[in-house]
């Protein structure tokens, strides 16, 4: 093993790490939340911004809330409130079943990449 | 070209497709990972014998390999024939560009990555064609091929070394290392 073996072994490992961080990054910066009513699309976001999203639903209004890059239920008209105990999430769904309100995040709004090099 | 690279070309085409072949029975941890065993052939035939020699080892694994797993002209023969083409030039312009600076280790890293830019650049252009995902796999084909590019690397390397040190002779005329 030469040393200029070593110095591109090295160099393709820390490229790569580095790239998966970047990746990681940029795409997780364009993810959003997108809130359906009964499989419709009412409302989308990105979770970048913090708010409280009131939700018209089957039963009665709902909360929605949105911080820190995070998206939980707040409140809901529902008994067992199994959507609240779910907490904070940054990825995948909150089903409120009652309610037929089901909150997205992660996905949408993605950027597209202007340009790629190398 | 005469007779003697011809008998080579056919052995060492055997043993690239016994490798294909064998790695394909692996199980892996990951669906489309591949060692890319064979590449310690075209790798060991590209010191010892030349470009020519190597080029040619990679058309016949591809071709014959595909033709035996039944994905001939398939997406994945499609993958495999792009990156094997790539990687063997990409090595083979290493060699002469820089044959002070890189050991076969260098050379396998070099083959690896290329082979995967140009798997992951047909990939895009051909079946997936969304950029994102793309962009996304490629930092870890990337590393999964440089760790598989170091294996090969080495075992290249040892068995280049013990091929010189066994046969001399035979390989004196050809050999460049």
């Amino acid at each position: 093993m030469t040393i200029a073996d070593r110095a591109l072994f090295l160099l393709l490992i820390i490229a790569s790490c580095a790239g998966m961080f970047y990746t990681r990054e940029a795409l997780s910066q364009g993810t959003g939340v997108v809130i359906e009513v009964g499989g419709k699309p009412v409302f989308t976001a990105s979770l970048a911004v913090d708010r409280d999203v009131p939700i018209e639903g089957a039963h009665g209004l709902a909360v929605v809330e949105i911080r820190d890059g995070k998206v939980r239920m707040k409140e809901a008209p529902c008994d067992n409130h199994i959507c609240m105990k779910q907490g904070w999430i940054t990825r995948g769904t909150i089903v409120c079943l009652p309610n037929s309100i089901v909150v997205i995040a992660g996905g949408g709004l993605k950027k597209d990449v202007d340009a790629i090099t190398g | 070209m005469q007779l003697q690279d011809k008998r080579r070309i056919a052995i060492l085409s055997a043993y690239a497709l016994a490798l294909h072949g064998f790695e394909a029975l692996l199980p892996s941890p990951i669906p489309w990972l591949r060692l890319g065993l064979a590449n310690i052939i075209t790798l060991t035939a590209l010191v010892l014998f030349g470009f020519r020699t190597a080029f040619t080892i990679t058309l016949i694994r591809v071709i014959l390999g595909s033709l035996f797993a039944g994905t001939f002209l398939g997406p994945s023969f499609v993958l495999s024939l792009g990156g094997g083409i790539c990687g063997t030039c990409a090595m083979g312009a290493m060699l002469v560009i820089s044959k002070r600076f890189f050991g076969p280790i260098g050379l396998s890293l070099i083959g690896a990555l290329f082979h995967n830019i140009a798997q992951l650049f047909l990939a895009y252009w051909i079946f997936i064609q969304r950029i994102e995902a793309v962009i996304f796999i490629a930092p870890v084909i990337m590393l999964l091929g440089t760790l598989t590019g170091l294996v090969n690397g080495i075992v290249s390397d040892i068995l280049i070394k013990n091929l010189l040190k066994k046969e001399p002779d035979s390989l004196h005329n050809v050999a460049q290392a």
